[in-house]
């Protein structure tokens, strides 16, 4: 901030010099014409005047009447210029309104046509697998040429990072129908997340085939960023509707449990062949029970933390007296 | 001439004196001492066995021989002790080294010459498997500790302080509050007691046991465990196989040691750790039926953990130890309980982080309390003791003021050093034999037996324990 307002006394500065070297050197206040969106340049003109102008500080000081007159003459100017200042300030904003604008609106466009052709690429996936050469298929099929695939770098995981943000948003409205956007009482909070869990992983069954091929491309480090932000949402969508407002440590414990749950149950389903998978529904069902079983065994250690937590400081203290460490107490 | 000369230069050191007097004494939040109350140089609150014991050691100590010691204790004067007369059910074990302090403040002999039990053998062992200990000196050459009712020591050591001339004892004389100078910003520590009487001192020093109001004051972090336990205590006649009984039995149930201290060739003390509701109903008990539930608990079969049995054996086949070479004794049969002995009190843990601050320092239990399970409660209060003479006799000769930090911060950590460990373990211990849980009752036999057949380790904790 200091920085700043030594700016603006230095702008300030130069405001109060320049018309003399204006009127010294000829160059009329061009300066107002260009535009302002380069300081730097602007303080170099400044700074080159500057320089000139000291030999003109040389001369002696006039008689006061002179003083108050060009005190006046100065005033005046920088009322002028201050005004064109203003003015030129609002017509780059409105440039650059304009600019944000068409860029919006590009980019609107740019990802309407990447939805539709994810979108046409998902059928083709369980021929060709989650790999480029089912987006160029999409894109063939909505009539864009298939060198239209260089606009999706990350390849076959794109594919899946779309698919997975379209099932996610599909439970959350299915999620939301079911609570009435979170304002209804969950009676049964844990059932509530097993059927949750339950209804997201039925929504990979069509592709259950390609399922480890899309796994293995989100294990891959350089997604490793998206996909994480991508199940953390979901869980948290999904603890959110279940009814969880807490906001002590358990919020965390109780998302990354869930996160845990999900993956594990995505693992087992891909190897599970019972009819509509039972098998992994049973599965789930077990891991949230223990779940709940670990989660009451640490509520029961909490009372056990707090004597954790006192002998630790108390160990501390003891620790530092052994030692002649506390020579600055009472 | 000279006259002159002389009362002018004494006129002018006086001035100087005066001044340099007026530049050493400024200190503005100086608390006018008022009339009404008389200055100590060692102030000690409480007068149990160790406070007492202190008093006598200040008074020996020939640096601090010429200090004002007041002792205050809340409770009516002590009665004496008789010597012909029957057991008293609170004693303690006493190690060498406490045996040593006594010898050195001259209470020994009043001991020696009234009485006291020497313990040749102590046998420890537990009920959910074989394991075994047993502590004793070479060819029992020494006792492992003495076994010495807690009034006679007090008998002793007040005979001591009342022969020294610079210590006043004060009955019926119980701490109200307590002003140490880091809350009042003079040098002395003020102490005001519920008779309104009040009193200021150098050093402030804290015997007042485990509810100590001197500890509060001094607001030291303090980290305290219940146990939920009680400790009954009971005198004892044992039946005629008792031998020479100098033999002390403690055995671990699942709620907790009961304990044989012998007092004489006929007599033994009890001292039984377990729960509340237990230790009540123990102390109810008509003494036929008390008896027999004390013969019972030494012998009794628990639910043995099969694999620490074997384990112990294990271990024995490879030290080479046959079974008969450490064949397990039972403690004699006890006969009657002495009337009106039985009594309990609470149990619990206790440790303050810091002994000492600037004008007060902690002996005894307000600074440390234990689990009776290892005898050394009262121990660890003389040991304290000791340092502390020590450390106010090396402070006063070199200078300092009683309550001067730098010496007493030497105190704090020779104790510390030597006190934690021995908590440490006895907390420990507690907590080891107080589950029946299979691997930690294996746990607690390897160790036992392993302790019991290496000798240095045996000899280490022989050496912590009992001095």
């Amino acid at each position: 901030m200091a920085n700043v307002r030594c700016l603006q006394k230095l702008f300030r500065l130069q405001k109060f010099v320049l018309p003399l070297t204006a009127q010294h050197c000829g160059h009329n206040a061009h300066f107002h014409t260009v535009k302002p969106s380069h300081p730097q340049t602007q303080s170099r003109v400044w700074t080159r005047n500057y320089a000139k102008d000291t030999s003109k500080s040389g001369d002696g000081a006039t008689a006061q009447t002179g003083v108050d007159e060009f005190r006046s003459r100065e005033e005046q100017r920088e009322r002028e210029r201050d005004a064109a200042e203003i003015k030129q300030q609002e017509e780059t904003k409105e440039h650059d309104t304009q600019d944000e604008e068409e860029q919006t609106a590009k980019r609107a466009k740019v990802d309407e046509v990447r939805n539709k052709i994810l979108d046409a690429a998902l059928q083709h996936v369980p021929q060709h697998g989650w790999t480029r050469n089912a987006i160029v298929q999409g894109a063939e099929e909505c009539g864009y040429p298939s060198a239209v695939h260089g606009m999706f770098p990350e390849g076959g995981f794109a594919l899946v990072s779309h698919f997975n943000g379209r099932c996610n948003a599909q439970l959350l409205k299915h999620l939301q129908g079911e609570t009435d956007n979170g304002q209804r009482e969950i009676e049964n909070p844990l059932d509530f997340l097993v059927q949750a869990v339950r209804h997201r992983l039925e929504m990979i069954v069509p592709y259950k085939q390609q399922w480890p091929q899309a796994m293995a491309l989100i294990a891959q480090p350089q997604h490793a960023s998206t996909a994480l932000a991508q199940v953390l949402t979901l869980v948290d969508d999904i603890c959110y509707y279940s009814g969880d407002r807490s906001v002590d440590f358990g919020w965390y414990t109780r998302r990354i449990g869930l996160a845990t749950i999900l993956k594990m149950t995505e693992l087992y389903m891909l190897q599970d062949t019972s009819p509509s998978h039972t098998n992994t529904w049973e599965f789930l069902k077990n891991r949230m029970d223990e779940a709940v079983q670990l989660q009451m065994m640490l509520a029961q250690t909490e009372g056990m933390t707090h004597t954790f937590q006192r002998s630790f400081n108390s160990a501390f203290i003891t620790a530092r007296n052994i030692l002649g460490l506390g020579y600055n107490r009472n | 001439m000279l006259i002159l000369l002389r009362t002018q230069s004494e006129v002018r050191l006086r001035t100087v004196t005066r001044l340099l007097a007026a530049q050493l004494v400024a200190q503005p939040k100086q608390a006018f001492s008022t009339t009404t109350s008389e200055h100590y140089d060692i102030i000690i609150g409480g007068g149990g066995l160790v406070g007492t014991t202190l008093a006598a050691a200040v008074a020996k100590n020939k640096t601090l021989a010429d200090k004002k010691v007041l002792l205050l204790e809340g409770a009516p004067e002590f009665k004496g002790f008789d010597g012909k007369g029957p057991y008293h059910n609170r004693v303690s074990a006493i190690n060498s080294n406490s045996i040593q302090l006594f010898k050195a403040i001259d209470a020994w002999s009043h001991i020696e010459a009234s009485r006291y039990k020497p313990v040749k053998q102590m046998q420890v062992w537990e009920s959910n498997s074989d394991a075994l200990i047993q502590f004793q000196h070479e060819n029992f050459a020494n006792g492992v500790a003495c076994i010495i009712e807690n009034d006679l020591i007090l008998d002793a050591v007040y005979a001591r302080v009342k022969e020294a001339c610079n210590v006043k004892v004060l009955n019926r004389a119980r701490i109200e509050s307590v002003r140490l100078p880091q809350d009042s910003g003079c040098s002395n520590s003020e102490v005001t007691l519920q008779d309104g009487r009040q009193f200021t001192c150098e050093l402030l020093v804290g015997a007042d046991g485990a509810n100590s109001v001197v500890r509060k004051q001094m607001g030291v972090d303090v980290f305290s465990l219940n146990y939920e336990r009680m400790g009954l205590v009971a005198t004892l006649e044992l039946s005629d196989d008792a031998g020479d009984n100098a033999v002390a039995w403690q055995r671990f149930l699942p709620t907790g040691p009961v304990a044989l201290l012998p007092l004489s060739e006929k007599e033994s003390s009890l001292v039984w750790s377990t729960t509340v509701s237990h230790a009540k109903e123990l102390q109810a008990m008509p003494p036929e039926q008390f008896v027999e539930v004390l013969n019972e608990a030494f012998c009794r079969q628990y639910p043995r953990v099969d694999l620490a049995d074997k384990a112990v054996q294990a271990l024995n086949a490879f030290f080479g130890h046959t079974s008969a070479q450490h064949h397990r004794q039972y403690p004699p049969r006890v006969c009657n309980v002495k009337e009106r002995s039985r009594a309990t009190f609470p149990l619990g843990f206790l440790h303050a982080s810091s002994y000492v601050c600037r004008g007060a320092a902690l002996v005894g239990d307000a600074a440390h309390r234990v689990h009776p399970l290892a005898g050394q409660g009262v121990n660890l209060g003389f040991s304290d003791v000791r340092y502390l003479v020590e450390s106010l006799a090396s402070g006063a000769y070199a200078g300092f003021k009683l309550g001067d930090k730098q010496h007493l911060v030497k105190y704090e950590q020779k104790c510390l050093t030597k006190n934690v460990p021995i908590m440490i373990g006895v907390h420990g211990l507690h907590t080891l034999y107080s589950t029946d849980f299979s691997p930690v009752v294996l746990l607690r036999s390897l160790g036992l037996q392993l302790t019991q057949n290496l000798p240095p380790i045996k000899n280490l904790f022989m050496k912590q324990a009992m001095g």
